[in-house]
């Protein structure tokens, strides 16, 4: 099934240039043919210049052969390179995208998917190029090697004979050569597993004081490294020197045979010439092997792809958005990872321009419940409607238009402070950008940076809280009907807190919010909470109501043991 | 021209790879003069076979002639078997010395607090082995290139200097010719390296930015960005071939005119007798067999290996570039106070501040809590503390001393920092429990692992002697916490800061630790995951924002809503949380 899609994968890159590429294969064979001819117009010149005939002719037609092989080359050259560069943005760009669709349960690690794209995409796409270039030079070495028989049967049959010895000394290098490969690949993967190790440790190396122990430790496989190497280099020089030594010792007893044949009257002098190019065109196959072993790495690369690929996109929906003030309903909704429950028979409404809370225990599943709404995760069982009409019946891009997120962790892409909060938004203006920001209170702080909003994202070291608040702005600056924070302003002090919560009742007032809440001030603020407990809803209520449930309040205090100190607390009220 | 391609900095490491080859450099030379044999005479032979052999009615003497070519066929294979293991004192080292320097530069950046992602470590150590498969190319092919096309020029012009006349000016103009042609090329290629270089980067920042593009239905944008990176690449890629496709121009004026001109000018060369048959043919035996192929390889295979070896080397060099070393003074600490005084750092110069006026003084042996909502800057104190940051305004001193001037030994021996992500590495129990303290005796071991009550797990990893391999998947989070626990009471550390570091262990585990370390003697700083953890300490810091307040437990539940909110009593009063707290806190 692996190669199967590789197979598909590459028809497919195939057919998408096919007209580029049967124009490259035309090119390639009539080359290869003009190639051929060089050795027997450089004889027939050369009988020429021996007889002292007029060269004129032979030596025309060799000049006319030898521009155009050079121009064939030329436009070959051109044209495989746009080609291949074609057929790799197309597939690059294709993976990313399909990348970008897969849900968070599919998603493959961003080293691992960068990978893939990176390095199986190109080598996939000149696949059907090495693929055919590869056929035709094998043809014409198979040609020349018949121009050799014609020549003279003996010499044909003299380089016949070496063949199966070159192969066989091939085979057997690279037979042993992959043990040894393997080994020093191995080697090589450990020094860089310490490596990362030790980088996991960065801190702790820091404040011990502990780098050159470090270094020492990492490297203590480098010699092992070293003679693997060497045993590759040993292997090589078994082969290599049978190679050159069999390669010439043919093409001296082929000379010798063809010597005796002129000596006999059998080939003209000039023949030889013809022979030895011959000769060389045909032993240009053997420099082919490592191309095979070439096409088998791009092969498993491809399939590599091909399996990326496979991974089942979530369906668009086929609805426009419909009309409504945001109200969302989940019912019945049971996500599952590897075989366990995270979420089930969870039935939840969130009346339009609401406040929920959505609070529980890590681990609970608030953040999976709010993943669902926007369709950043599809459940297993059961529906999730936007104002009436099932989400994954509408339009993603619509959808997601409408639903929209802000997170404890935000990545931030994009290349200037205004390029961030807009992202994927040339409409917004810079007083809508300002605006969100100043609303998400990071106004502030990217006053102070030089240049303002046209800083540089990349020059500007910011904290954790910071960093929040412009993934609060991004979220802010884009008109929606659902606002999804997912503990996005876990990172700031009370008083910034309580200023964007704010911010949220003013600026975000008549759409439905939904934020994910560890803090109970955080919880207080909103209209209604929904308590999430073990992967269902335990209840959904005002905080100042569920207050009273010892069980709810030992949520906001990490330590188990906390419940009897918070018991002693007068009841709260919440206005 | 060159310099582009292989800069100063590259040069330099180049030769630091190389430092020590010359011995290896010197008898791959001396080889190579036998491995040119074959070049030297093989036109030459060809011609004498056919001249005064197979032409001239004594076949067997044409066929001695071949045989003595055949010969040097097998001196050059000789040559070739002798001087590998020569090749490999070149190239294994070089790739060691890469890897060292790697390695080191690296990890010392790490420790510099700049540490880099995966990722980037991945990308370095493919380049360091790129550098010896390039290398190891290029001295495979470029090298007996070089000798090869002095021998076939000098065995030509021996065997017939008309000819030579007539062939080697076109040859050696183009070949003149080539690093002009070079040199736009190596430009074009160091582009292209750099394009593929910008196309990971832009890759790598979408794919790992997914989730956030997804939730912003920014795909479109984000798949453009890519795909514009890509199709610069492809773009730069075809210009690449277009400046490569001059090397078809100069083998086709510099390789095959030469020939033409021969086969013209033969007829009179040969009827005036300036030129035998033989000759002719050993001639063009030189052109097509030696100096076309070498034409061909020189700009196509080699050009590009330099190239790539070239940019390689030079990235290299800017990323493995070794951190300036901080200065210290030799001052000693009197004493284990620790004093914070007017204490203020921001991420950059224009950030705002994290810890803003932070005043306080930790008596020798006491306990501290440092409490505060996640990403307010905790850590940030706690890197403060250990003088593994540089405070914008203040100081941390201790012992009088700011701890930043301290030396490192010093200060590492004296204050002991452990993060949350506890590194427990591949090596004994043993070596993992006198990390910090190499001459602790087993008794001390004893000591500690009692105290923490981590006798259990060392056992069941085989004792001290018990190896570990893979820490990582061997051992759960709060094992490895537990084993770093340990490490750091062993520690001679008269100063621990515990940064979340039992935030994997049970709430019992964790009081047994921090009780241990509390009995230990020395100043005990916690930044408290629980609230109970917190509790132990007598007195606690809360940081909130740029503000602090310091205060037991009773106090500050009084004073502060923040601290009534972490513990989860929140108050009523909507009002309280919008209320500006008063400044720093001071002890």
């Amino acid at each position: 099934m692996h190669t199967d899609g590789a197979t598909r994968l590459l028809w497919h890159t195939a057919a998408e240039v096919r007209s580029r590429l049967i124009l490259l294969v035309t090119l390639m064979a009539s080359r290869v043919a003009l190639v051929l001819a060089v050795p027997a117009l450089l004889a027939a010149a050369l009988a020429a210049v021996l007889g002292t005939r007029d060269t004129t002719w032979p030596v025309t037609w060799l000049g006319l052969t030898l521009i155009a092989i050079a121009a064939a080359e030329l436009t070959l050259g051109q044209l495989a390179a746009t080609t291949a560069g074609r057929s790799a943005v197309g597939l690059q760009t294709r993976t990313v995208a399909h990348l970008l669709t897969l849900d968070s349960r599919r998603q493959l690690p961003a080293g691992d998917a960068v990978a893939r794209v990176l390095q199986a995409a190109p080598s996939t796409a000149n696949l059907p190029l090495t693929i055919a270039g590869l056929t035709v030079s094998t043809l014409g070495s198979a040609a020349a090697l018949v121009a050799l028989f014609w020549i003279d049967w003996r010499a044909g049959l003299v380089f016949t004979l070496a063949v199966p010895v070159v192969l066989a000394i091939a085979r057997r290098f690279m037979s042993q050569t992959t043990d040894a490969q393997h080994g020093y690949y191995q080697t090589q993967a450990e020094i860089s597993h310490g490596l990362l190790a030790a980088l996991t440790g960065a801190r702790t190396i820091r404040a011990s004081g502990t780098v050159a122990t470090e270094i020492s430790r990492v490297l203590r496989p480098l010699p092992k490294l070293s003679a693997a190497g060497r045993t590759v280099w040993q292997l090589q020089r078994g082969a290599v020197w049978q190679l050159q030594l069999l390669l010439p010792l043919t093409q001296v007893l082929v000379l010798a045979v063809s010597g005796l044949g002129v000596a006999a009257g059998r080939i003209a002098p000039a023949q030889l010439l013809a022979i030895t190019g011959y000769l060389a065109i045909a032993s240009g196959a053997f420099d082919h092997i490592d191309t095979l072993f070439e096409i088998a790495h791009a092969r498993a690369g491809a399939g590599r792809l091909a399996d990326a690929l496979a991974q089942p996109a979530p369906a668009d929906g086929t609805r426009p958005l419909p009309a409504g003030p945001g109200a969302v309903s989940l019912r019945g909704v049971a996500v599952h990872r590897d075989g366990q429950a995270l979420l089930q028979d969870l039935d939840l409404d969130i009346p339009a321009d609401t406040c929920l809370a959505l609070v529980g225990r890590s681990g609970a599943g608030k953040s999976l419940t709010a993943a669902l709404i926007g369709r950043l995760l599809d459940p297993d069982s059961g529906q999730v409607t936007l104002d009436g009409v099932a989400v994954h019946e509408i339009r993603l891009d619509q959808l997601r238009r409408a639903v929209v997120y802000a997170f404890a962790q935000p990545v931030l892409i994009g290349t200037t402070i205004h390029d961030t909060i807009a992202y994927g938004r040339p409409d917004l203006s810079a007083a809508d950008v300002a605006s969100a920001a100043q609303a998400a209170r990071a106004d502030t702080f990217i006053g102070r940076l030089p240049g303002g909003y046209a800083a540089e994202l990349h020059a500007a070291p910011m904290s954790g809280g910071e960093r929040q608040r412009l993934g609060l702005a991004r979220a802010f600056a884009r008109p929606a009907r659902v606002y999804i924070l997912d503990d996005a302003t876990s990172g700031l002090d009370t008083v910034t807190e309580a200023e964007v919560s704010q911010a949220i009742t003013s600026r975000l007032a008549g759409r439905t919010r939904v934020i994910v809440a560890h803090r109970a001030a955080t919880a207080a603020r909103c209209d209604l909470v929904a308590w999430l407990d073990a992967g269902r809803i335990r209840a959904v209520a005002a905080h100042a109501d569920l207050w009273h449930d010892p069980d709810y309040r030992a949520v906001f205090a990490d330590s188990p043991q906390q419940p009897t100190e918070a018991t002693a607390q007068p009841e709260t009220s919440h206005a | 021209m060159r310099d582009r391609v292989l800069t100063t900095d590259g040069r330099r490491l180049l030769r630091h790879g190389l430092h020590g080859s010359r011995t290896p450099m010197l008898r791959i030379a001396a080889w190579s003069v036998l491995e040119a044999a074959p070049a030297l005479a093989a036109g030459w032979i060809t011609a004498q076979a056919l001249d005064r052999g197979f032409l001239t009615g004594r076949p067997l003497d044409g066929l001695l002639w071949l045989a003595a070519l055949g010969a040097l066929y097998l001196v050059r294979a000789f040559a070739e078997r002798a001087m590998f293991p020569h090749l490999a004192q070149i190239v294994e080292p070089l790739r060691d010395a890469l890897v060292r320097r790697l390695v080191d530069a690296t990890l010392r950046q790490a420790a510099a607090g700049r540490p880099a992602d995966a990722a980037a470590v991945s990308r370095l150590t493919r380049q360091a082995e790129s550098v010896r498969d390039l290398s190891a190319a290029l001295l495979r092919t470029a090298r007996p290139l070089t000798v090869t096309l002095l021998a076939a020029m000098g065995g030509l012009v021996a065997l017939t200097p008309t000819a030579a006349a007539l062939v080697l000016p076109p040859f050696l103009l183009a070949l003149a010719a080539y690093p002009l042609a070079l040199g736009a090329l190596q430009r074009r290629r160091m582009r292209l390296l750099l394009a593929e270089e910008q196309l990971a980067a832009q890759t790598g920042t979408v794919l790992v930015a997914a989730r956030d593009i997804v939730a912003l239905a920014a795909e479109p944008h984000a798949v453009a960005t890519v795909d514009t990176a890509a199709r610069d690449y492809a773009r730069i890629t075809a210009k690449v071939a277009l400046a490569g496709s001059a090397r078809s121009l100069l083998v086709l004026l510099g390789g095959y005119a030469p020939l033409l001109v021969l086969l013209i000018a033969g007829p009179r060369l040969v009827a005036a007798g300036a030129l035998s048959a033989g000759a002719l043919v050993g001639a063009a035996t030189y052109v097509t067999g030696y100096l076309l192929p070498a034409l061909q390889m020189l700009t196509g295979m080699v050009g590009g290996l330099w190239a790539q070896l070239g940019v390689t080397l030079t990235r290299l060099a800017q990323v493995s570039a070794p951190p300036p070393a901080a200065a210290a003074t030799t001052a000693v600490p009197a004493g284990q106070e620790l004093t914070v005084d007017r204490l203020t750092f921001a991420y950059g110069p224009h950030a705002a501040p994290v810890i803003r006026d932070l005043s306080l003084t930790v008596a020798p042996g006491e306990h501290l809590a440092i409490v505060g909502a996640s990403g307010i800057g905790k850590s940030t104190l706690a890197d403060l503390l250990a003088g593994l940051q540089m405070p914008g305004r203040g100081d941390v001193r201790l012992g009088g001393v700011p701890v930043r001037e301290l030396d490192e030994p010093t200060r590492c021996a004296a204050i002991a920092l452990v993060p949350q992500e506890a590194y427990v590495f591949a090596g004994t129990v043993r070596e993992n429990l006198c990390y910090l303290n190499p001459w602790a005796t087993t008794a001390d071991l004893d000591h500690s692992v009692a105290q923490l009550g981590l006798a259990e797990l060392i056992d069941r990893l085989g004792g001290y002697d018990g190896q570990l391999t893979d820490p990582g998947t061997e051992l759960s989070n709060g094992e490895r916490q537990l084993l770093v626990l340990g490490r750091v009471h062993v520690s001679a550390a008269r100063v621990v800061i515990l940064d979340e570091a039992t935030c994997h262990l049970d709430p019992a585990a964790e009081a047994q630790a921090e009780r241990a370390f509390a009995g230990r003697a020395g100043t005990l700083v916690v930044i408290a995951h629980r609230i109970a953890s917190a509790r132990r300490a007598r007195r606690i810091l809360l940081l909130d924002g740029a503000c602090a307040h310091l205060g037991s437990h009773e106090q500050l539940l009084e004073s502060s809503p923040t601290y009534a909110d972490l513990v989860g009593r929140w108050a009523p009063e909507p009002a309280a949380a919008g209320r500006a707290v008063a400044g720093a806190a001071v002890s």
